[in-house]
């Protein structure tokens, strides 16, 4: 009978999640709006808001990222011992694009949580650096520095909000900031809950950067026709520099 | 609004500050004859555009401005079309040979020490050559041209003699000298080489080259050099466009609208100068350029690591 009343308490608690879209290690609640970014002629970066629903007692982390990228770098060193200049060649492999983190409020530590793997510290797993050489963790350092500068790779320890308790379920919210140097693409927003030291669930919602418009013709005409492209871009130039000449005579001829 | 998206950069813009740079670097451009290029990458590179692109997109903006300023002096007969085009030829001769020059020496390695090592050198000299030299000529008299005949009076005999026994003689009207075809066409080569491994236009150098190797009238250099760049960065433009798909059209227009106006009101200004005056200002502007090199080869980079330039 006790038995019997346990199974009938679980049973009620994972219908109550299952109706807010969440379950135990399943799949939990995640929004994005837009789910598309449409960069237009005046786009200048945009935000991208992340909100779901997950049980009360949890927290919650939150990561947008992109595919990896082979990325070449050069490395900087000291010539003679005087000059600073770029010394050897590296080789960043599946270097996301994009990477960033926000967390709770009740978990400003992640990177000591289950959690971690969606902190910086996973990167050093994934990124695979070559030539290898003992100092690659003072190299990825420099690199998720370098990628920061760019608004690319961030962290926001406490940069998700909840919403107020109701039923044990609390509605989450964050902001991400898609900066207008993101590059057109596919990319991702993943989302994990943790309770009691662990990992409850998680989901994952892609994200779409597009050109449309007047940046997405003259890209197609540049990368399709790189010729032709290259004469009108001279032609409108010397075009503008000879309207600008005959104005201008115009104007001193006035005086 | 003020944004505009590059979808060649793949990053936005502030068109203001585009069209202020544009503007700024055209008006160098009209008084120097100087194409910018080595005031304008950098500065594009820290508004967020890769250098490729920054190059690219700047030579295409260029064929603008020197379109403009090359009208300009045109009308007041500052453009010596026969020189221009031998110093052209040269140039593009020049070029093919220091792009596979620099093939070889990055293949040796230690290549970007010896170009940023000559960069500064190049910068160094020529600016401080030249300062001094105007400097000079501009205390002693205000009639610039022919003090800086004899304030050196024994190498240019000795210049001279050499100049005059090299054949194919041949009078430059506008310059108002009498040359060998083939000096114009060896300090192209000359330059263009230089050009093309230190990976800038080559306007800085060709400008000194042409005042003190070739002794033509300062007025005259703005406006040959002008012509010579419209060719040049018309070429590049195309390739560039071609071959890397490099050239950002909305950035090159946002500059050209700046640069177009920039280059008509440095025209007059570079009317209102007296030669000497032009050269000390441009040789500033150049010992400007190397100080900030030299700074950046002593100081400790912000970033041990670096983003290669092209992919």
């Amino acid at each position: 009978m006790k038995k019997n009343h346990k199974l009938y308490f679980f049973i009620l608690l994972t219908g109550l999640w299952l109706q807010s879209g969440n379950a135990k290690g399943a799949t939990l609640d995640i929004n994005l709006t837009p789910e598309t970014v449409d960069i237009g002629t005046f786009y200048n970066g945009t935000t991208v808001k992340v909100t779901g629903q997950i049980p009360a007692a949890a927290e919650i982390v939150v990561r947008l990222s992109g595919e990896g990228e082979e990325l070449h770098l050069k490395r900087k060193g000291k010539v003679a011992g005087l000059l600073w200049m770029n010394t050897s060649d590296l080789i960043f492999e599946n270097a996301p694009k994009v990477y960033k983190v926000a967390t709770g409020s009740g978990l400003m530590d992640l990177d000591t949580s289950a959690a971690q793997d969606f902190g910086f510290p996973a990167l050093k797993s994934r990124i695979e650096i070559s030539p290898a050489s003992s100092d690659n963790d003072f190299l990825l350092q420099e690199f998720i520095r370098l990628k920061s500068k760019d608004a690319l790779y961030s962290s926001t320890p406490g940069g998700v909000s909840y919403g107020p308790e109701a039923g044990g379920i609390k509605s989450y919210e964050t902001t991400m900031s898609i900066p207008s140097n993101m590059k057109p693409g596919d990319y991702a927003v993943e989302v994990a809950a943790l309770q009691d030291g662990s990992i409850i669930g998680s989901s994952s919602k892609p994200l779409t950067l597009q050109q449309v418009g007047f940046p997405q013709q003259l890209s197609k005409m540049a990368y399709g026709n790189g010729l032709w492209f290259g004469i009108m871009s001279v032609a409108i130039a010397v075009m503008a520099g000879l309207f600008m000449g005959i104005a201008f005579k115009g104007k001193s001829g006035a005086h | 609004m003020w944004h505009m998206y590059l979808p060649i950069a793949g990053n936005s813009v502030n068109i203001l500050t585009i069209f202020g740079l544009g503007g700024f670097v055209g008006l160098l451009s009209g008084i120097f004859g100087v194409g910018g290029g080595f005031l304008m990458t950098p500065l594009l590179m820290m508004f967020g555009i890769p250098a490729t692109v920054a190059a690219a997109s700047d030579s295409n903006q260029i064929v603008g401005a020197s379109t403009s300023g090359t009208l300009a002096h045109w009308r007041l007969g500052n453009v010596d079309v026969k020189m221009g085009v031998l110093l052209l030829i040269g140039g593009v001769a020049g070029g093919t040979v220091g792009v596979q020059l620099i093939k070889i020496l990055r293949a040796m390695g230690n290549a970007d020490f010896l170009i940023s090592l000559t960069y500064v050198l190049m910068l160094g000299g020529v600016g401080s050559y030249m300062f001094i030299e105007s400097l000079m000529s501009l205390k002693k008299t205000t009639a610039s041209e022919v003090v800086e005949i004899s304030a050196t009076p024994k190498k240019q005999s000795t210049y001279a003699l050499i100049f005059k026994k090299i054949p194919f003689q041949t009078r430059f009207d506008k310059s108002g000298v009498e040359l060998s075809i083939l000096v114009p066409l060896f300090l192209g080569v000359f330059v263009g080489v230089l050009a093309a491994i230190m990976g800038v236009g080559g306007g800085f150098i060709m400008v000194p080259v042409m005042v003190y190797l070739l002794r033509m009238p300062m007025h005259v250099v703005v406006g040959t050099s002008l012509f010579q760049i419209l060719f040049t960065c018309v070429n590049v433009t195309i390739m560039q466009a071609k071959t890397n798909h490099t050239v950002d059209f909305v950035l090159a227009v946002l500059l050209l609208l700046g640069s177009t106006l920039g280059a008509q009101v440095g025209t007059k200004v570079s009317k209102k100068l007296k030669g000497d005056q032009l050269k000390i200002l441009l040789a500033s502007l150049v010992l400007l350029v190397c100080v900030k090199m030299l700074a950046g080869l002593l100081m400790t980079p912000d970033f041990m690591i670096a983003m290669k330039g092209g992919h």
